[in-house]
């Protein structure tokens, strides 16, 4: 028999999906149910204004005619019924009919298109009679466009759909943290208690209440340790087993990522707001504070490695805690544009401390044979928490108003770490303490930077991917959408696309990443993927060509992602320098946030001389060539005797 | 007229226990008759509950009675002088230049109202103040771009105004000036006719007729009353020959919509001109304040009144935006 | 038993947890498209309410001036009884025209100051506690010279949040409570091999105290074999006799070092 190393960690594993499927479907349903009776509700609202237009006219036109002007000079005034076209872009006709059905007056809009290239064609008229003196005089028929409605509820709709994922995303987390508690921990416990007992090692004990349903064979494991280790070691008692999953932070995590992405869909409208000099234009203003984000984050990322071998990464995010909602109550604050950038920076630099600690974390609870999922794990809650944080916030905003909206996410941060405090094991160390090595050089570890397939790691899949990123799906995309007209709201949605890809996909890719495909072939093929999707988009820069890619491209670079990062450590582990695979892990991170200012200033620059198009198909570009560069110099030497595949 | 003598005596009976010691007397001479604008200054002067009163005394459209009220105002002490119209208020107070200002009131406190143009008839010196210690006075037009402006919403296609003027009037031969020059600027052509050539006495109302055929066959669009209170009292006349010709008259005395065939005006009520020559009266006589110190006061308030029975006769409407603040008549 | 319930319960809990944070999140959308609705109603009879007051000021006037303004907005204000005020004000907000008797003067801070949207970038909208505030710029030309408002009250607004919020309420309860009944059945299923695994390792250990406790010279047959979750019961049976066994040779070891172990 093939014994699972973490039975619990399987166990737990199957209890997950069956509970989380279960609450998926009872939310489904919820949303379901929801879109129906918000439109049952909503219709009749979204009706209101149409009949509301035509009744206000019909009441101007019988004062008018009680005041003694006739009925054909209403229309005789020039303008008139042009001028409520003007003003009601819903409105596509007019007409005033006499009593006997003939047409005094029309006017009508030209059949006009949405901003999605779809005709909308006519709805059911309102008629409204017109009395003059307790005589019916005449009719008046508004048509109003049956697209208005229509996008209104689709809106309803896609918003519900995000408020289910939302709630979707959070269950999982429940579930998963719940399930591993009650299931997956207590076997592991028990097992590895028994293991270590055997070997004579009886330095730990597991209390009752973490054994669950097993909490007999715990008390009697524990009762032998008690026993010896307190006649061993003078009375006193041993220590509680040492047991950490990735499971413990992702809960933590997930709520961290949330507050800080909560001002997602409108920190750059937020600075465009706030007091800026006259130098500063509203653009420079809407990207100044992405612009301090992504500097804080490339500033942590060669310090973030090295604080977590000081401090314990509990440790290191609970400190994290109070110093993000501070930060984040600055940013809320804030009257100015700077004001506005530097606590966004600061939150930004303790948010990168905060989760490369959780990285950490995954990575060393991980067996060693799912580095790729953990990471991938991290990930996911990583962006599934962006996605909840952005969708939360623009829900909240329009309720609770901006500033209220970042004190919210201060609150959320402080529950963040309210679950942390719980959830996340001390038994997590330093790594210095576990694996401490006098011989550790940094420059020796630094060697793996001349290594040529990190070197190709780094500027054929990491560059490439991570300016794909930062340029294509945070500026070119929005631009794009808003010059073709697309609402904000809609834009919103385009872009969670990208995020929702990662998050379906990850999960599988990871488990592909740590099992038969390995990391190369994934990364070649987020490469092909992610760089001919944003190619075709630079020659057809449609609509829902534009849709497809943001999702093809979300595909290709969840394909890249934790893969990366993973292939980072292997290469660095595989040089045999004691260190090399956390500095190469480190370097990467610095490489890709670097990469991610200079692309996006960069393709600023690009789009401003040459056009949108020009910068999509530079950026296309450059994730074909990586794909070149990873192919040619990134595989292992044929040489060797392991396979092709990492 | 017999009507406001007697308020002005019941004013006298109702003022109760005071003395005729407090009680302040104030001469005023109206053009012809007490018409809304002096029941408007009578009631204010009532509501106000000050002891004051009112002695009318109407021109009867002739400037030759001018110096005898002068001299009566003095001779009977008046504590206030109230002027109706440019032509009173020239022949009562004079202008600011006057060479010899001793032939008018110039030792007691005098308001004006009714005048159309109290800077260019040299009444007064600018909204601020009056330029003279004695006089105060108040304002109640609208500016002239805004009326053409209204004419324009009204007939889009307008191009040529019609004027008929005075010269025995000389704020409407003012007024006429200030038309040509406006003519120019916005872009319209000016048909001004003077109705009765070098008679500087009341013209003969019958002239009316032919003056309007006039300007009917000069093919102007619009008429526009001006300032002239000749027109003013024969608005009847006036207005019902413009609408036999089809045309339209714009009148800047609400009167002239609401009781004669004007289509419409854009003016401040009659009777709150009165109120607030009431009101600067007050000023003087209870606060104590210098009349030279006093601004000109401007109505704020301004009706846009329409004649829609005239509408309807010259298949002409305002637009529907216009009417939903319009004073309607029919 | 006690392991299905565990789980039971985590999905309930889970479920009861997500549930409400849908249903508040949806009411909460509701009340942000309700508003949105009401909104756009409100700019209709804005922008309608603004006309006449616009041709005042296209012929040169302010909009001080127009005496029956009231008259004009009480005739927009009938439309709609739900309309509390609506007000014509000056740029520096000195209220010119209104429909109410109020003594106040001046119309807040905000209403001069919120940001301007809609096509032609003169509408505003505020949302303060107990009603909206929809309103338009008047202007000339490039120049605001006024602004108008209606003031609109949120109690049916309100009424129609609540009943939703009630209304999803209801549903999430009803679906929860199917979810539970669900969850009854399918956690059977997807648990039977936990089950059998727990129970089994739970019956090899009640066997290996049974032996300990009668002594152990007597010597009882492993059960049955179980295995699943990657675990076998032989597995854990052996674990439990090596244990025990390294246990009793340690103290023993102990006891020859001089350390007292009091049986």
């Amino acid at each position: 028999m093939n014994h699972v190393h973490q039975p619990g960690r399987l166990a737990a594993r199957r209890v997950i999906l069956w509970a989380a499927a279960v609450v998926t479907l009872s939310l489904m349903t919820m949303a379901f149910t929801s879109v129906r009776t918000f439109e049952a509700s909503l219709a009749p609202e979204m009706e209101k204004r149409s009949q509301l237009i035509g009744i206000t006219v019909r009441e101007e036109i019988e004062r008018a005619m009680a005041y003694g002007l006739p009925l054909d000079a209403v229309t005789a005034a020039p303008g008139y019924f042009e001028h409520i076209l003007d003003q009601f872009p819903e409105i596509t006709r007019l007409r005033l009919l006499s009593n006997n059905g003939d047409e005094i007056a029309s006017v009508h809009r030209a059949e006009r298109s949405d901003g999605n290239g779809v005709a909308q064609g006519k709805s059911e008229p309102i008629s409204l009679a017109m009395l003059h003196r307790n005589t019916i005089i005449g009719e008046l028929q508004l048509e109003s466009d049956p697209g208005f409605v229509r996008s209104r509820l689709r809106n309803v709709l896609l918003d519900t759909l995000v408020v289910g994922v939302v709630a979707v995303l959070l269950a999982f987390e429940i579930v998963a943290l719940v399930s591993a508690n009650t299931l997956g921990k207590p076997l592991d416990r028990i097992f590895t208690l028994l293991k270590e007992q055997r070997n004579a090692g009886f330095r730990h004990v597991v209390s009752a209440r973490e054994a669950g349903d097993l909490r007999r064979i715990a008390r009697h494991l524990s009762d032998r340790a008690e026993h010896l280790f307190g006649k061993q070691e003078c009375g006193r008692k041993p220590n509680a087993l040492p047991q950490a999953y990735f499971v413990d932070v992702r809960l933590a995590v997930f709520l961290f990522s949330t507050a800080t992405e909560i001002s997602g869909a409108f920190l750059p409208l937020y600075a465009q707001k706030s007091g800026a000099p006259d130098w500063m234009t509203t653009d420079m203003a809407a990207t100044a504070p992405l612009l301090a984000y992504l500097v804080a984050m490339a500033l942590m990322a060669p310090f973030g490695g090295a604080l977590s071998k000081l401090i314990d990464p509990r440790s290191l995010f609970l400190i994290s805690i109070p110093l993000t909602a501070i930060a984040m109550i600055g940013v809320g604050l804030g009257k100015s544009v700077f004001a506005i950038s530097f606590w966004h920076g600061a939150m930004a630099l303790v948010y990168a401390q905060a989760t490369i600690a959780c990285q950490d974390y995954a990575i060393r609870t991980a067996p060693k044979s799912e580095i790729t999922q953990a990471i991938g794990g991290y990930l996911f809650v990583i962006i599934g928490g962006a996605l909840c944080g952005a969708a939360l916030g623009g829900v909240l905003a329009d309720r609770i108003g901006l500033s209220n909206t970042f004190f919210f996410g201060g609150i959320l941060v402080i529950l963040a770490g309210l679950v942390g405090a719980k959830t996340i094991s001390r038994q997590v160390k330093v790594e210095a303490e576990v694996s401490p090595s006098p011989h550790t050089s940094w420059r020796d570890a630094s060697r793996v930077l001349l290594n040529r397939r990190f070197l190709a790691l780094a500027f054929g899949a990491s560059v490439p991917m991570n300016i794909g990123m930062s340029v294509f799906i945070w500026y070119l995309t929005p631009v794009m959408l808003d010059a073709q007209g697309v609402r904000v709201a809609d834009i919103g949605r385009v872009v969670m696309l990208y995020y929702i890809a990662q998050i379906l996909v990850g999960p599988t890719v990871a488990k592909l990443a740590d099992g038969r495909v390995g990391n190369v072939p994934l990364l070649l093929t987020g490469l092909l993927l992610g760089g001919s999707a944003v190619s075709v988009l630079s020659v057809w820069p449609d609509f829902w060509v534009l849709v497809f890619v943001v999702a093809a491209f979300g595909v290709g670079h969840s394909l890249c992602d934790a893969t990366q990062y993973a292939h980072a450590i292997v290469i660095g582990e595989e040089t045999e320098i004691e260190g090399a695979g956390d500095f190469a892990l480190a370097a990467l991170r610095l490489i890709e946030r670097v990469a991610a200012i200079g692309g996006l200033i960069g393709s600023v620059i690009l789009a401003t001389k040459f056009g949108y198009v020009a910068a999509t198909a530079g950026v296309g570009a450059l994730m074909l060539f990586g794909l070149c560069l990873m192919f040619l110099a990134g595989r292992r030497e044929k040489a060797s005797s392991a396979a092709i595949v990492t | 007229m017999m009507r406001n003598f007697m308020a002005a005596t019941l004013f006298l009976l109702t003022s109760g226990l005071n003395t005729f010691a407090d009680e302040k007397l104030i001469y005023a001479v109206f053009w012809e008759g007490c018409e809304h604008g002096c029941e408007g200054f009578l009631n204010g002067i009532a509501e106000s509950g000050f002891p004051a009163r009112v002695e009318l005394r109407d021109a009867d459209q002739d400037k030759q009675n001018f110096p005898d009220f002068v001299e009566e105002a003095r001779a009977l002490d008046a504590d206030l002088v109230l002027t109706y119209g440019t032509s009173v208020t020239l022949g009562i107070a004079g202008r600011m230049d006057e060479a010899n200002p001793r032939e008018f009131i110039h030792d007691r406190p005098l308001v004006f109202m009714y005048v159309s143009d109290p800077f260019g008839s040299g009444i007064a010196e600018s909204f601020e103040a009056s330029g003279r210690d004695y006089v105060a006075g108040t304002y109640n037009r609208v500016p002239e771009e805004v009326n053409i402006r209204t004419i324009q919403t009204v007939l889009p296609e307008f191009q040529h105004l019609g004027m008929i003027y005075a010269r025995s009037e000389q704020n409407s031969v003012l007024k006429v000036g200030e038309m040509a020059l406006l003519a120019e600027e916005m872009g319209f052509t000016l048909t001004a006719l003077e109705i009765d050539p070098g008679n500087m006495q009341t013209p003969d109302p019958a002239l009316i007729d032919d003056r309007v055929a006039q300007l009917a066959a000069e093919g102007v669009d619009f008429i526009y009353l001006g300032s002239s209170s000749f027109l003013r009292l024969n608005g009847e006349r006036f207005t019902k020959v413009a609408v036999q010709h089809g045309l339209p008259v714009l009148s800047p005395y609400e009167e002239v919509v609401r009781e004669n065939q004007a289509l419409l005006s854009i003016a401040a009520k009659a009777s709150d001109v009165g109120g607030h020559a009431a009101r600067q009266a007050l000023k003087i006589l209870r606060d104590g304040v210098i009349p030279g110190e006093l601004p000109i006061a401007r109505v704020t308030d301004f009706a846009y009144v329409i004649n829609m029975d005239v509408a309807r006769e010259l298949s002409l409407y305002p637009p529907i935006a216009f009417l939903q603040i319009s004073e309607i008549v029919e | 038993m006690g392991l299905i319930w565990r789980v039971l319960a985590t999905i309930a809990g889970t479920n009861l947890i997500v549930m409400f944070v849908f249903v508040s999140l949806a009411t909460l959308q509701f009340e942000a498209v309700l508003s949105g609705l009401v909104k756009e109603r409100l700019e209709v009879l804005a922008t309608r309410a603004r006309d006449p007051f616009v041709a005042v000021v296209d012929l040169g006037l302010p909009v001080s001036t127009v005496r029956n303004g009231r008259a004009a907005l009480e005739a927009i204000r009938q439309n709609d009884p739900a309309i509390q005020d609506i007000l014509v004000f000056s740029p520096d907000g000195l209220i010119l025209h209104t429909t109410s008797q109020t003594a106040q003067e001046t119309v807040p801070w905000d209403w001069i100051h919120a940001p301007r949207e809609g096509g032609a970038g003169d509408v505003f909208y505020l949302s303060g506690l107990p009603q909206f505030i929809v309103g338009a710029d008047i202007r000339s030309g490039e120049e605001t010279v006024a602004g108008i408002a209606i003031v609109y009250s949120k109690a049916q607004s309100r009424d129609q949040v609540r009943a939703m919020a009630a209304k999803l309420a209801f549903v999430a309860g009803v679906i929860m409570v199917a979810t539970i009944l669900f969850s009854m059945l399918a956690i059977r299923f997807s648990l039977s091999e936990h089950l059998k695994v727990f129970s089994g390792i739970l019956r090899t250990y009640d066997l290996f105290a049974r032996s300990f406790w009668r002594g152990r010279e007597l010597q009882i047959e492993k059960p049955d074999t179980v295995t699943g979750l990657g675990v076998s019961t032989d597995q854990f049976w052996e674990l439990l006799q090596d244990t025990e066994q390294t246990y009793v040779s340690e103290r023993e070891a102990l006891s020859r070092d001089g350390k007292d172990i009091v049986e």
